[in-house]
């Protein structure tokens, strides 16, 4: 980046002067969202939409027509819905013991730490983990003398499922929960109901928001959940991810998948919309931004307190004894058989499965530089200068980010197995479907922090001296460092996790952790597959610790609170 | 080491088209090396747009600025020498204050060994010893302040640009900080353009004050000629205070204008005569001291009743209303048991002192 071209020049400034810099910039944003966002998406829309030379709703029709896929629509709403209704139900718990019960401290941290433990683990984790526990043979199931319990289908799903997501609900409802004031409850208690009734008519009516936002993130997750269903799930109860790609990898009808994904599309963005719309609408919760003093929560009534409690306890025994579960299951022979302990899965994951493990963090650190610069680049445009068009830019750079995983997949194939860019097979393609499809994230937060921090420091900075590139350097980006760190971390995270987009686009050449893990538990290998696991998880923390260590290093004293005056 | 600035004909306009804001209009202003010059309007008046035009934050629509004899219009801020204190002081928070100061003198490769010792002796300079390791919000608002002035002190700025600095301190503590500015102004000779909407401190402080309004230079001039010889009405409102009213030149002579007001003939011999036409309506600028209140029955020059009054320390306040004037006059009165004193309510004679008296085309 040379230092020429204007760094620095505010928003203040009443006209749009694009430099060469900007104008650079965003030449390569657009360029890199009409081959990896629009070119995909308009290319799938040609194949559902394509047929005899014409366009035609024929391939929609089709998958109508087919009592298979039928069922599987329903499948998939009613899951969702189940899915949105229980984690929802098990966050709200989880959110009120964290914000309105007096608890101490390291419980607090603990039960937050418990709940966070799903987001950075493998899509695959709790379904193994319950298979293990619940499934044939399963340890709980000796441990009680249950013969068989048929886990597989809507219960096993639908258990699995609650438990990968109901910490989005816990995240969304504890920030709600938290901008409530107690001194609302203390107004109601004072004039005279009592804990439950003041629960019932300020608590929980304020919480609705959230509430409902919660419901829809979890309705869309569960939606286009790929990883769950297509191990717990089973013939007997399709759903439409896992149909869209059995249809292309299982009958290599491409169409057909196709056509089954944009079926998919439609009820996910219409949740998505309908949450942003949930979110816009938030505000009037009780946010006043008067600093009074805040009474300390006042806390359930005691046997309520305790029945949420033994609750929430239980639930976080059980999450831990599912993560212990595949701990222990990496390290013995044949799980269910066999108990003895082994190295012998470690060995395996180190050999035959090296190629993956190294393969996917490959794959993960490029699309986390790759998807830094983009984000920081981007969110710089976005909160820095006034770009032509920048509410298109803005929505087209997460398009990718709200359609659901299999669609984006099945677009990727589409679009870059033929045509002018064959990319099938190699890393780019992984890569670049990670950064377009996940930097959404690390945009979006680069640029909100970006915002908060006063032109002001940037102005001072070349008033003393500093050329714009040194202002960038030492002033902007340690300052918005935290941030672009966040969206790095998410990026890697998911970069080494994803699987429902990734999983059509795998090759010989290039294969991933999560592809490798799902081979094993087709294969019933449950031990490999834990063994995986368990690697995936220490590399995702491990390099969680490295980029955490990393902003230290570069911008310590990076204070929020001083950021504004 | 200081340098002359010369604004010329600087504009600038924020906004295309209908919507579009004139926030400076043809400015122009010389500012003579190692002079305070104190811009003083009301907010929206576009003083601290021109203070960022000279940075270079901004650049401006139409207009040169020249720096020394160099032209600087299209220059980067950091190829300009100013040195710029902000408002909000602007430290940098992630830095800590001995960062904060030597961050100019790095940006312009100064010798590693020397810096050190050049901190602490800036340090010395603004009174704040031994806070180098602190970072900005362990400091008070005194403190950040003092190390936003040493940040730039270091550097021996040949032109400083002030921003309100003194906005976000309570009161004793701005008091403090004026005189303060002031010695380190004098002591590193540079030129200063100092920006505030208090009139107080642009007094106390300026060597000349330049009054903008709305996006005009309405006068410049050393503080004691814009209270005794102002330019226009605004000016002589805007400096100390003044009573407006509303009258008809009846007769312009070469030093004095008759002018009639609720039926009564003045003889005023201030102001912009030169500039006034008989019989158009003018302007009259009455500050509240050369107003004298009269018990009621005298024969007084205009009859008025008490709104109000306030006890202020060595007077007394009064706001009179008054026939042939539109807003209530203010005047000043001798404390109870020194002079008259009038009670709310009360009925008053009213008479201008002539010779304070000032006129000005509307």
């Amino acid at each position: 980046m040379e230092a020429g071209a204007g760094f620095g020049q505010t928003v203040r400034d009443g006209r749009a002067r694009l430099d060469p810099l900007t104008l650079a910039l965003l030449f390569v944003l657009w360029a890199g969202l009409s081959v990896f966002v629009l070119y995909p998406l308009a290319r799938l829309l040609a194949v559902v939409f394509a047929a005899d030379g014409g366009v035609s709703i024929e391939n929609l029709a089709k998958v109508f027509r087919n009592t298979y896929t039928r069922k599987a629509l329903v499948n998939s709403l009613v899951l969702a819905a189940a899915v949105a209704v229980s984690g929802t139900f098990w966050g709200y718990l989880f959110a009120y013991s964290a914000t309105r019960i007096p608890l101490p401290r390291a419980f607090r941290l603990f039960l937050r730490g418990v709940v966070i433990l799903p987001f950075v683990s493998p899509p695959f984790t709790s379904s193994i983990a319950l298979t293990l526990a619940l499934g044939p043979g399963g340890m709980l199931l000796r441990l009680f003398h249950v013969p068989d319990l048929n886990l597989y289908g809507f219960p096993g799903t639908w258990i699995a499922e609650t438990l990968t997501y109901f910490p989005i609900a816990f995240l969304a409802l504890s920030a709600i929960l938290e901008a409530i004031d107690p001194n609302l409850e203390e107004a109601a208690a004072s004039l005279g109901g009592s804990r439950w009734r003041a629960f019932r008519t300020v608590t929980l009516p304020l919480s609705v928001p959230g509430i409902a936002s919660s419901f829809l993130l979890l309705f869309g997750a569960s939606l286009t959940d790929f990883a769950t269903p297509l191990v717990m799930a089973g013939h007997a109860f399709p759903v439409l991810t896992t149909q869209a790609y059995l249809q292309i990898t299982g009958m290599y009808d491409l169409r057909g998948g196709a056509a089954i994904s944009f079926v998919l599309l439609l009820p996910a963005l219409a949740v998505y919309l309908l949450q942003q719309a949930w979110v816009e609408r938030r505000s009037h919760v009780t946010r006043t931004g008067r600093g009074g003093p805040r009474s300390a929560p006042r806390g359930a009534g005691r046997l309520a307190g305790i029945l949420v409690l033994s609750a929430v306890s239980a639930m976080t025994l059980f999450i831990l004894f599912l993560y212990s579960i595949i701990f222990l299951g990496s390290f013995v022979k044949v799980w269910g058989v066999d108990h003895s302990l082994t190295l012998k899965n470690y060995a395996y994951v180190f050999t035959v499965g090296l190629k993956a493990v190294r393969d996917t963090v490959l794959v993960a650190l490029a699309a986390t530089v790759f998807g830094t610069v983009v984000a920081v680049a981007t969110g710089f445009l976005s909160a820095r200068r006034e770009v032509p068009f920048r509410r298109t830019l803005g929505f087209i750079s997460l398009l990718n980010y709200i359609l659901p995983g299999t669609v984006v997949g099945i677009a990727y194939v589409v679009a870059f197995n033929s045509g002018p860019l064959v990319l099938t097979g190699t890393m780019t393609i992984l890569v670049a479907l990670c950064v377009f499809r996940y930097d959404a994230v690390g945009i979006r937060s680069t640029a909100a922090s970006l915002r908060q921090i006063d032109p002001s420091l940037e102005e001072a900075s070349l008033s003393l001296g500093a050329s714009r590139k040194r202002t960038f350097f030492r002033i902007t980006l340690p300052l918005v460092a935290p941030a672009v760190a966040g969206g790095a971390r998410y990026l890697f995270v998911v970069s080494m996790t994803a699987i429902s987009a990734t999983v059509f686009l795998v090759s010989v050449r290039w294969s991933l952790l999560t592809v490798r893990i799902l081979e094993c538990v087709t294969e019933l290998l449950f031990a490999e597959a834990a063994a995986f696991s368990v690697v995936l998880i220490l590399i995702v923390f491990a390099a969680s610790g490295a980029i955490l260590l990393l902003v230290r290093l570069f911008a310590p004293h990076v204070l929020s609170d001083a950021r504004r005056s | 080491m200081s340098l002359e600035i010369s604004l010329r004909q600087l504009s600038k306009r924020f906004g295309r088209g209908k919507e579009s804001v004139m926030a400076v209009d043809r400015v122009s202003l010389d500012v003579a090396p190692g002079e305070l010059v104190a811009f003083l309007g009301p907010s929206g008046s576009g003083k601290t747009t021109i203070l960022r035009l000279i940075a270079g934050f901004e650049r401006p629509t139409e207009g040169r600025i020249v720096i020394g004899g160099q032209e600087v219009t299209d220059l980067e801020p950091n190829a300009r020498g100013i040195g710029f204190i902000f408002q909000n002081y602007a430290l940098f928070p992630h830095m800590s204050v001995f960062d904060n100061i030597a961050y100019g003198l790095r940006a312009k490769r100064a010798p590693e060994g020397e810096i050190p010792r050049k901190v602490a002796d800036v340090l010395e300079m603004v009174g704040l010893e031994g806070v180098e390791k602190r970072f900005p919000n362990q400091l008070s608002g005194g403190e950040q302040q003092r190390v936003a002035l040493a940040r730039v002190f270091v550097l021996d700025p040949r032109l400083l640009l002030m921003d309100e600095p003194l906005a976000n301190l309570d009161a004793n503590l701005r008091t403090r900080m004026l005189a303060e500015i002031r010695r380190l102004q004098r002591r590193s000779g540079a030129s200063c353009i100092y920006v505030t909407h208090d009139q107080k401190e642009a007094m106390t402080l300026a060597d000349r004050v330049a009054v903008l309004n709305r996006g005009r230079l309405e006068q410049v001039g050393t503080p004691l000629m814009l209270y005794e010889a102002p330019e226009n009405l605004f000016v002589a409102d805007f400096i100390g205070q003044a009573n407006i009213l509303v009258g008809l030149a009846e007769r312009v002579s070469g030093d004095f204008a008759d002018v009639s007001l609720g039926g009564r003939v003045l003889r005023i011999r201030r102001g912009r005569i030169d500039r006034l036409k008989a019989g158009t309506r003018v302007g009259l600028a009455v500050r509240p001291c050369a107003v004298h209140l009269q018990g009621p029955g005298k024969e007084t020059f205009l009859a008025g009743r008490v709104l109000g009054r306030v006890f202020a320390g060595d007077r007394m306040e009064y706001e009179i209303e008054a026939e042939g004037a539109e807003a209530p006059l203010r005047a000043y009165g001798a404390l109870p048991g020194k002079g008259n004193v009038f009670s709310e309510g009360s009925a008053v004679g009213i008479d201008f002192d002539p010779a304070e008296v000032m006129v000005f085309p509307l």
